[in-house]
This record gives structure tokens, sequence and C-alpha cells, in this order.
């Protein structure tokens, strides 16, 4: 059983065949003649995409075109890659599905475990993308974490709320018992008010105009309470129209920027839907070709007939089915090209959107300063209104009593009855303002009393929401160490058949670092050489791949044969070769002479 | 009664994290997302 691979571009290859056959591959070479352009030639058939498109280097520099197609018993195809500006255009699925988990089929020293094993450091990071959790951990920082911080402001302002509403209720419920107390000391002074009344004269216009009087005291200890109050907001407002306009000028530094991007992106986003709508043409064109090609074929009989009934040339089944290939093919790329347009389109409108949002909080940031300024100019307005209130409701009572004062001298009464009536003027002037307090705290209760409501519901949402963040931290938890346990016990498979003596025990630990046991102790990857390190990463690999991918054709060795001492390397060979259902152990290994790339079966 | 309730609980924030998992791969799940969807759960 043997694979071909046709190389096209690839790298350093400008067009080459190879052939590989069942078991080990050693690539021979010297440097720079083609070892790691044939792995790269490998990796263009098998890497998603998303992980070949940063890759220029796989496409040879002087081409924009490149293709690899794969001959074997099972796949008869090609995938090709384009230079699209800095990045790759890639056309065609994979030709070997490796279901996005092809970091366990390439052994180099690039290779994320094979890399972080040498360093000594923890795998956890790829082991966060080998179980997807990317998306828990996304929906948990973007939507649920600023989700509950909101919540927990607007929590804190109503808490707050609810403490001021307690200390209003207390000082109503003070204010209530002062004025129950001058009410009882008003009751003693009645009797002698009675009697007095009936010596003064006009007694009837003085208590009409003690009335008026205590009842504009009262709306003038009313309104002094709000001015209090308004006087106490205005340098809060202040300060947030500070911050809120600290916030803007920030954000306005990038505006200009962002909007030069935005417009950029507008004329890219028109430039590639023209694109779109011409390839969808050609792609609507090749489907009426062919179906016509499919037309034509149903009505003539190949065999019988040379002439094609359309164009009366001379006609043949193998022309007739090379045309339907050509179509086909042509077809393919075009909507490869459709989709990559389409992608682009979309990763377009998704910067788009991003800017749109951007300038957006830049709007809500502006609206913020707009209702500040607004509403400092309606309080600035209510002091000012407030303040002339006071000041004439005050002269109008300064009057009331010099009226009265003049009334009661022109009555000639008892000195003790008119202290009584005094004192009793005095307490209703008191009543009054203690009046003009309460219903003022009762209006200002009110209105924080709106801001305390819904807060047992706000109190719900964060428990809630701070439960689906501890369910979403447990799932991405058991995702890693469902992977991690996948690989442990793979790991113990696979370990005894290498038969290597050196550890008793090999395994990822709880926090993700490669461990052993030697001789009965365990040892973290810094008591190890860098031979024995590598040979640990590759360990890892082919359990994971043994796990994940265990019908993959191949397996890659590409680089790391340096480090390692040539008993256990070809131990490792030998294993992957012999052991498992892996078709092509491919090695790639140094030649000191030659200016060809030898295949041989070993090392 | 006490174990019933848990596994209804339970099952909600399943459900709620399913549907957030869903709209992830339409679009970016924000806090005005998870608001939302809080909004029509917790009244």
């Amino acid at each position: 059983m043997t694979m071909k691979l046709q190389i096209k571009n690839i790298s350093g290859i400008l067009n080459e065949s190879i052939t590989l056959s069942e078991g080990v591959n050693v690539i021979r070479a010297p440097n720079a003649i083609g070892k790691t352009s044939t792995i790269n030639s490998l990796k263009v058939v098998t890497l998603p995409e998303k992980d070949l498109k940063n890759h220029p280097e796989f496409l040879n520099d002087n081409t924009n075109d490149g293709s690899v197609s794969v001959d074997d018993e099972n796949i008869n195809d090609d995938r090709k890659i384009r230079r699209y500006g800095k990045e790759l255009a890639v056309i065609g699925n994979p030709l070997f599905d490796s279901n996005g988990k092809s970091e366990l089929l390439f052994a180099e020293p690039d290779n994320e475990i094979i890399h972080e094993t040498i360093k000594g450091n923890s795998i956890e990071p790829f082991i966060e993308r080998f179980s997807n959790v990317a998306i828990y951990q996304k929906i948990n920082d973007d939507g649920i974490e600023p989700a509950i911080k909101r919540l927990k402001a607007f929590y804190d302002e109503g808490s707050e709320a609810v403490t001021k509403l307690k200390s209003k209720e207390k000082e109503i419920e003070n204010a209530k018992s002062e004025r129950e107390k001058l009410s009882k000391e008003r009751e003693k002074t009645k009797p002698l008010v009675e009697k007095a009344r009936a010596q003064i004269k006009n007694s009837g216009i003085i208590q009409e105009k003690n009335k008026n009087k205590n009842e504009l005291i009262g709306d003038i200890s009313r309104l002094s309470q709000g001015l209090k109050g308004k006087q106490k907001q205005k340098p809060l407002l202040e300060s947030e129209l500070k911050d809120a306009e600290k916030q803007r000028d920030e954000h306005i530094k990038n505006k200009s920027k962002i909007q030069a991007e935005q417009e950029s992106l507008s004329k890219e986003k028109g430039k590639y839907e023209a694109l779109q709508e011409d390839l969808d043409k050609q792609v609507s064109k090749l489907d009426d070709n062919i179906a016509t090609l499919e037309q034509v074929s149903r009505n003539v009989d190949w065999a019988s007939t040379k002439d094609c009934p359309v164009c009366g040339r001379p006609i043949t089944s193998s022309v007739k089915n090379n045309w339907h290939k050509h179509l086909e093919t042509e077809r393919k790329q075009a909507n490869a090209e459709l989709l990559k347009t389409e992608n682009r389109i979309k990763e377009i409108d998704n910067r788009i959107n991003d800017i749109e949002d951007e300038l957006n909080k830049i709007n809500e940031i502006q609206e913020n300063i707009n209702n500040c300024n607004k509403d400092l100019t309606i309080i600035e307005k209510q002091i000012k209104f407030n303040t002339k209130d006071i000041e004439a409701k005050t002269e109008l009572v300064n009057k009331l009593k010099k009226e009265i004062e003049e009334l009661e001298k022109k009555s000639k009464i008892d000195p003790v009855l008119l202290k009584a009536w005094h004192e009793q003027g005095t307490l209703d002037e008191n009543i009054g303002e203690l009046d003009g307090r309460i219903k003022e705290l009762k209006e200002s209760y009110d209105e924080i009393s709106e801001k305390a409501k819904g807060l047992s519901v706000l109190k719900r949402k964060i428990e809630f929401l701070q439960k689906i963040k501890e369910d979403i931290k447990r799932i991405i938890t058991e995702m890693k160490n469902g992977v991690k346990n996948k690989f442990n016990s793979r790991i113990k498979e696979v370990y005894p058949l290498l038969n290597f003596k050196n550890f008793d025990e090999v395994f990822i630990n709880d926090s993700y670092r490669i461990e052993v046991v030697r001789k009965g102790k365990q040892q973290e990857l810094n008591r190890l050489s860098t031979s024995e390190r590598v040979t640990l990463g590759v360990i890892v690999m082919l359990a994971g791949k043994e796990e994940y991918l265990p019908d993959f054709p191949f397996f890659v060795l590409d680089e790391v044969t340096t480090a390692y001492d040539p008993t256990r390397f070809k131990k490792i060979i030998d294993y992957i070769s012999q052991k498992t259902k892996t078709k092509y152990v491919i090695v790639t290994a140094f030649s000191p002479t030659g200016d060809k790339i030898k295949i041989e079966k070993s090392i | 009664m006490k174990n019933e309730n848990t596994q209804t609980s339970d099952n909600e924030n399943v459900t709620f994290i399913q549907t957030l998992v869903k709209k992830s791969k339409e679009s970016k799940v924000t806090s005005d997302v998870v608001l939302e969807m809080l909004e029509e759960k917790i009244k």
C-alpha cells in the first residue's frame, strides 16, 4: 500500500512527486533540500483553513498558487492554496479529516505539547483548547461576569437607598414625636388663650393672620429641607459630569481612527460584495453548463453517436467525462472562493459591528453628559427658585408678624393672658415648621423607596448568575479533567508497550504538568533531561492520537529526532508502525550529503 | 422535596447555559444578552 504526494510550489518544492509506503518512511536529506517542505505539504492536506491561513511560508516565495494532491487507496484529490494579501487562501476541505485535532499528528519542536514539555511548563492551555472550553470561558468573561457587575452596581444603589430609607423613617418618627410633644404643650395654653381671645379686639383677624403665618413657616421649612438636598446633590452631579467628560475625551482620541477604519472596511465590503455577485453568477453559469451536459448525455447514446448534437463536432464519451470533470472542478473552486468571500464579508461585518458598538459607546457617554448637564441646569434653577421663594415667604411672615403685633397693641389685654397667647403663637409656629419638615421627609421617603423597589429581584438575579458562573466553572473543570483523564488512561496503555525502562509511570497531574514516577518517587519535568522531556511530549501526543484519532493514516516526527537517544527513538517508531493502526510513520532525518530527498525504510 | 427542588434548579441552570451556548454560536454573548434572558426568567 502506498500514498503518492504530488507537491507543487509548497515551500521549497516546486514540483515533486513523493511516494510513501506503509510502515516507516524516513525522509533523509541535507538541510534546505525539502524535508520540512514535504511535512508542510502534509499539513496543507490536513490542517483546517484557520490553521493554514497564517502560514504564507507554506507557499513558494516565487508564486501565488500551490497545491498538493494525494493518491492512495481512499483518496484521489488535491487541495490548493493561494496567496491572499499576507495570508493564505485555501481551496477545498482537508483531504485527511483530523476532526480539529491535527495538533496530535505533527511531533516537531513547534508543537505546543512538545514545546511546553521541553520548557517544563504546564500544558493547561493546550488541554483548554483541546477541551473546547473556550466557548464557556467567553460566555463567562463577556456575558456573565459583566452582567453580575452591572447588577451589583444597581443592587448597591438600591441598598444605599434602603439605608437612607431607614434613616428617613427615623427622622419622620422623631419629627412626629416632637410635634406631639408641642401639641400637648399647646393644649395647656388653650384655656388662657380662650380668655385672651375674649379680651382682644379683632381676635378673629389675628387668628387668621397667625394661621397664614404658620402655614408660611411650614412652607419655608419644607422648602429649606428641599434646598439642602439639592445643594448636596449639585457637587455630586458636577463630579459625575467631570468623570463622563474625561471618559468621553479618552474615547474621542480613537474616534477618527475608528471612523477611518469603518470607512475603509465599508469600501472593502463593497468590493467583496461585487466579487460575491460575480462568483454567484459564475457558479450559476457552471451549474447551468453541468445541467446542460447531463441533459445532453441522457439524450445521446455515446456508443453510437460520435457528433455532438449541439455543435455537430465529433465527441466521445471520454471527452464528455473530461468535460464534466473540468466543469465540476471549476465549480468546486468557484464555490470555495465564494465561501471565502462570504467569510471575509462576515469578518468585516463583525468588525464593523464592533466599531459601531465603540461609536455608540461614545454617543452613550455624550448622552450621559447631556443628561448630567440638563439635571445640573434643573437643579440650579430649582435652587435659585427655592431661594427666592423662601425669601419672599420669609418677608411675608415678617410682615404678618408686624401686623399681628400692631393689632395686639391696639387691644388692651392682661399681660399674663398675652404671654400665654404669645406662647401658643410660638408653639403654632414650631408645629407649622415641623409639619413642613414632615411633608418634605415623606416626599423624600417616597422618592427613595422607588429606588429600593426591586431590590429582592436584583438579589435573586445576582444569586442566579453566580450559580451559573459556578456551574460554568465546574463544566470547564470537568471538561478539562475529562480530556486529561482520557490522555492519562491512554498513556497507561501506550507507555508499557514502548518498553522503556526509565519511568515506572507517566501521567498528566492535576496542574496539567507532565509528571513521572521513577524508582517509586514522583518527579516533575524540571528533574528530567531535555531528551527525556521530548520523549514524554511525544508519548502524550501518541496517547492522544490513540484516543482521538486511532485510524488517522499518518504520524510525523519532524526534527525531534536529534534530541532522542536512538534506542528510545527506534522503540517509539516500532511501536507506532507495529502496534497502532497508523499506516505511515513519517520521520525526517538529516543527511550530510546528497542533493535529493531519499525515502528509506529505517533510521 | 429538597432534592426535587435542587434538581429543578439544576435543570434550569443547565437550560440557561445551553441557551447561552446556542446564542454564542450566532453572535457574541454580552451582558445585555444575559440580562435580557434574566429579565424573562426572574421577574
